[in-house]
This record gives C-alpha cells, structure tokens and sequence, in this order.
C-alpha cells in the first residue's frame, strides 16, 4: 500500500487502477476504436518514412551502410567474422547450411494452412550455428510476400525466435491457401550498423483437387450405408483428392476405417443428438494425407476410439468410456481443439516417431475424470505441446509425458 | 495487500450482493453494489488467468463493459466489472422489426466489440440478442468470458508447421480463423433484426440478405476474412 486514492485519500494498492472504497478511477483508460484501412495504411507509410529519415540521417553521419542482396542465402561480413545467412522451410537443412530457394506445395481446394519460414545464420567459417551472437547485432527484421501474376498475396506472421525452432534465428509463418499461387518471400534484415541484408525465397502452391458428399444428396444415414459410400471412395476417388464428408446426426456402430486421402469429416446435431460413433474409427492416409474431424462424438465401453495412423485435427469433438480415446500410433500426431475426454482409462495418447507433425495447439480441451489424461509414450521433436485453455478435472494422472517432450501448461487449469 | 486481497476485502465489507450470476467452486458471478453510493457492479471471482482483463483494464470501448479493477493471486482472479442496464436486443425486438439502418447501425457497433475481444485473443462465441444491451445509443455487448483463450497472445508461442498439405489454420489458433465463428453468430443476428427469423427460413432481402449468406456460410473460408472486412463492408 503505497498511494492515496485521488479522490477520497484512502491508501489502496500501487498498481489499483480503481478505488473500491468509493469507486474512484484513478487512471484513465484510452479509448480505443477499431482501424480504417486507409487511415492504418497512411499511419504505417508515415511512421516508415519517419523512421528512415531519422535511421538514415544518424547513421550517414557515422556509418556508411553496406548493402547485401541475395537470392535464398549470402555471406555478410561482420567487422571480424562473416556469417552465412539463409532462407529454408526445412529445419533439417538450416542446421546443415542448406538453403532451399524455392518449395512447391500441395494443398486441397477449400483448405487453408501454413509453412514456417526459417532463417538461420552459421559461422562461415567454422559452420556453426550462431544465431545467438548474430542476432544481437540485427536491429529488425521484416518480412514481406509479394504475389506473381494470377497468383493472391499470401500473409505471414511476423518474424520471431520461435522455442520450436531453437536453433533458426527467425521463423515467420507463412500463411496460404489453395488459391494462393506462388509468391517471393522476401525478408529485410537492417543491423545495428545501419548495413542491410536482404534475402528471398519462393513458394508456390499447386491445387488438390476435392470431391464432397453431404449427407442430404447421398445416403449415408446407416452404418452399412457409410461403409459403402467408403467402399466406393476407395474405388473411385484418387488417393491425392479431398474428400469432404458432411454426416448426420445419427450413430454409427462397428468399427470404421477411413482410407488413404486427406478428409474433412464434418459431423452434425440436431435435437441434442450428434453424429455418434461407437466402435473404432481408423484414419489411414498415407504420403502426408491427413483428416479433420469436428462435431463428432465417440462413444465407446471399451477399445480405442479413435486410432490414428496419419495426422488427425479433431476440433469439437466429445470422446466417453474408451480405454485409449485418441491414439496417435507410429507415423501419427493427433491434434485436439476445443474437444472434450470424459470418463476414459486414456484419453490422448501418443506412441510416434514422428515429429514435427504439425499443430501442437491444445487449446480449450476439457480433460475430466480420465485414468491418465494426456499420455505421451513416444513423440520426438522440439514443437512445444501447448494446452492454453484447457482444463484438467478429477483425473488420476493429468499428464504423463514419459518422452519429455515439451510441454506448456502455464495457461491451463488443473482443478 | 494486493490487489487481489483488497478488491476482495472491500467487496466483502463495503458491497452487497444483490444476485448470483453464476455460482461454482470454480467461478462464481454476482451482481453487487456499492453501499455507500449505489453504485451496481458484476463481481467476478475464479480460477483462472486474469491476462486478457488486464488488457482490457487499461481500454475504453463504448461496445463493452468497462473492467474496473482486476486481481490475481495464486491462480485466483477477482475483478470488478462494469454493470450495464438497459434493455436487452431480446427485448427491444419486440417492439418490432428494425430498419436496414437501424440493424446496420447495431451490428456496426458489435463488430467493434468484436474487433477488440478478438485482437486480444479472445472469442465472444456466445453473441445472441440477450447479450446486446442497448444503453441509450450505444449498443454493448455482455457476458464475453475472457478465459476462454483461443490463442496464445504471444506471437512467439505460435506453432506452424508443415509437411505437404498439413492443414487448417483454426488448428493453429490464429485470430481471422476462430473470429469466424463470431461472424457466423452476428450473421444469424443482423438477420433476426430484419425478419425475425432465423436465414434458413426467411433470408433477409436485398443487399443485407447477401452479407448474411456470406456471414453465415458453413465453410467457415466462404465467410468475411475478419471482422474488419465484414465491418467495412456494412
């Protein structure tokens, strides 16, 4: 206690922004509305040329800045030591050098997704990674993505040290769709000594086909109705085209197998009944296919609910009663949103070799009265597992992580 | 004493608890008022990180209730929350339908509110007509529970990463993605304000009726990018 209310003197806390003795506000509050394009855009335009005027002014007077234009990678002098910087996606050929000036991705129509841009710096001379010492030399870095002709600009993240990259100095998530075309690019260091260094890389996007099935135009209100509409998807849909699947709100019985493509699985709920399965369902995509599950609840006694033998997103999905729930096996990840795990031996359980799966956003998730509520057996990689949002309720174990795989649970609740 | 202590000690001796909200272990939310000068207040009381109403302690928007004060400690947070009287959009629509303008106006204002929840991490996911309080000429939207986080504030805790055709970025947490969902919500509304149905069994005519469609798209790519874009467009 250390200050006195501006209005009736009372002592409250440094830091009170109130006075719950007599209601006084003691500091103001700004008023904030939201932007107009143009107005944020001429504010952006002014403060850059604002900014370059007065870096360019100061460091004219004491510095004659160098200029570096490379293509993915290039070679910048420091007063007594040169760095290797370059551009990758792979974090694998960052740390071995390697830079990757252009990547093709596949992406199906309707989807949305994204790709870390890495940049990673290595002592010339001895090919380390020395991205510590070099980035305390850099004053900013941007990033920018310009669009080639019939192709739409892709957004990004802007530029940070990321703890699931540890060993790039900067990762910028590239953000796209399957519309999104090919795109340079580009990023901007500016050093300290006023030298600039900037670099590029190309990504294209190339469109997957997808076919959909709703579950009003064709039959599927069955289990054995479903199995024949997945018997005929083997048969004639490509393994590289999406398909969509809109369900009813029925239950499905028996175990169900999803084969090898990428699936958007889409369940439904009229009158409290929601699109239900009761044995266990197996996703097998292969070569990077994967599936996206919402709105679906897996209701079981025993067994596995969902067996996962590619990725699989599950968003607003309910899993009751199961002795594993959701079981990423070797070559899987499974990731969660907004799901909940109610009542199972296991709920999330992990046995893969696999890392850098993708995804390890566990956000929302309510894990309540399970035997171990987040099992990870076996899960390489350095992605951290973050559970911000979700709470954890009346299980004997909350989180078992045998494997040591970073975790983050700041920003859960254990009840 | 901290905040927290002090928040809590002078709401036990100096308010009195006109009504439970809600009431758990974990939460509890309660209409109060200043004794000495009657002043109403909603007093919040869980577990629970206070991050995103410390945010929106420092904020001024006509569109939300003002947080007063926030408190955290060992995991608990207490605050003292704006209380916002006025009718409610449930009851202001029977009165009768709006004008074009007059549900244009309104869902202006909403996106406001939503613009700043959503720019803060936060989606509402519950914005329906007993959550608008119409307050003289502002419109405020209530009842957003700021412990529902759908992404990490931090940038840096941001985790993409790909092999060919990994998907969909409401996986990821990002903000234009979850914000949709609220989208979808303010469509059905803008609706019910011009017919008083909901689009499935009578769309709104004319150019309204064509932003509702977009709003309300079950793909949630189909609909406005953000809430800017959609606020822009009205």
């Amino acid at each position: 206690m250390s200050k006195k209310c501006i209005k009736c003197g009372q002592l409250i806390p440094d830091e009170a922004s109130f006075c719950p003795h007599c209601t006084a506000v003691q500091t103001e509050k700004k008023e904030i509305k939201p932007p107009r394009r143009w107005k944020k855009k001429a504010l952006i335009i002014l403060t850059i040329l604002i900014l370059s005027a007065v870096v360019g002014t100061v460091f004219f007077m004491h510095h004659k800045p160098q200029k570096y234009e490379g293509g993915a990678q290039i070679v910048y002098q420091d007063k007594d030591k040169s760095y290797k910087v370059l551009l990758t996606f792979s974090q694998e050929d960052g740390v071995t050098g390697h830079a990757q000036g252009e990547r093709t991705d596949t992406l199906s129509e309707g989807m949305d997704s994204a790709l870390p841009c890495q940049l990673y710096v290595l002592d010339q001379k001895t090919g380390k990674l020395a991205w510590k010492e070099f980035t305390e030399k850099v004053k900013s870095c941007q990033v920018n993505t310009k669009p080639y002709e019939n192709s739409q600009k892709m957004e990004f993240v802007e530029p940070t040290h990321n703890e699931s990259f540890p060993d790039a100095a900067y990762v910028s998530d590239i953000l796209f769709h399957a519309d999104s075309g090919t795109n340079d690019i580009e990023w901007m260091l500016t050093m300290e000594n006023g030298d600039t260094i900037s670099l590029r890389t190309k990504l294209t996007l190339e469109k997957q086909k997808a076919v959909t099935y709703y579950f009003e135009d064709t039959p599927m209100e069955t289990t054995d109705q479903l199995k024949a509409l997945l018997a005929s998807i083997e048969e004639e849909v490509p393994s590289d085209t999406t398909v969509y699947l809109h369900l009813p709100a029925v239950t499905y019985d028996g175990d169900i197998v999803f084969g090898d493509h990428v699936w958007g699985i889409y369940g439904s709920t009229e009158e409290d009944i929601t699109t239900t399965f009761t044995g266990t369902v197996s996703m097998r995509g292969m070569n990077g296919n994967y599936a996206d599950i919402s709105g679906v609840h897996f209701a079981g006694n025993s067994g596995t609910g969902l067996n996962a033998y590619c990725l699989v997103l599950l968003s607003q999905c309910s899993f009751d009663g199961w002795d594993t729930a959701a079981f990423a096996q070797n070559g899987a990840w499974v990731n969660a949103m907004d799901c909940t795990f109610t009542n199972n031996i296991t709920a999330l359980k992990f046995n893969s070799s696999t890392s850098y799966g993708s995804a390890p956003n566990y956000l929302n998730n309510t894990f309540t009265d399970n035997g171990t509520a987040v099992c990870i057996n076996n899960l390489p990689g350095t992605e951290v597992l973050d559970f911000a949002g979700s709470i954890f309720a009346g299980n004997d174990t909350d989180i078992d992580n045998k494997a040591e795989h970073p975790v983050d649970t700041a920003k859960a609740a254990f009840q | 004493m901290n905040l927290y202590d002090n928040l809590l000690e002078a709401v036990h001796y100096e308010y009195d608890t006109i009504r439970f909200f809600k009431k758990s272990e974990q939460r509890e939310v309660s209409l109060v008022r200043h004794k000495s000068s009657g002043t109403l207040y909603v007093f919040k009381h869980f577990s629970g990180n206070s991050e995103v109403y410390r945010k929106l302690l420092a904020i001024y928007c006509p569109n939300l209730p003002q947080i007063m004060e926030v408190g955290e400690k060992e995991g608990r947070t207490a605050l003292l929350e704006e209380y916002v009287q006025g009718d409610n959009l449930g009851e202001f629509l029977e009165g009768g339908l709006l004008t074009s303008r007059e549900a244009r106006q309104i869902t202006r204002k909403l996106c406001s509110a939503l613009w700043v929840l959503h720019s803060m991490g936060v989606v509402h996911r519950d914005v329906k007509p007993e959550n608008i309080i119409i307050r003289g000429k502002e419109v405020v939207l209530i009842d957003f529970d700021a412990s529902r986080i759908y992404k990490n504030n931090n940038r840096e805790d941001t985790q993409i990463l790909g092999t060919t055709g990994y998907a969909a970025p409401e996986q990821y947490g990002l903000s234009q993605s979850d914000g949709r969902a609220d989208i979808y919500a303010l469509g059905i509304l803008l609706n019910i304000m011009l017919t008083g149905e909901h689009p499935s069994r009578k769309l709104a005519g004319g150019r309204m009726g064509r932003i509702v469609q977009r709003c309300t798209m079950v793909s949630p790519e189909k609909r406005y990018k953000n809430i800017l874009h959609l606020m822009e467009i009205l």
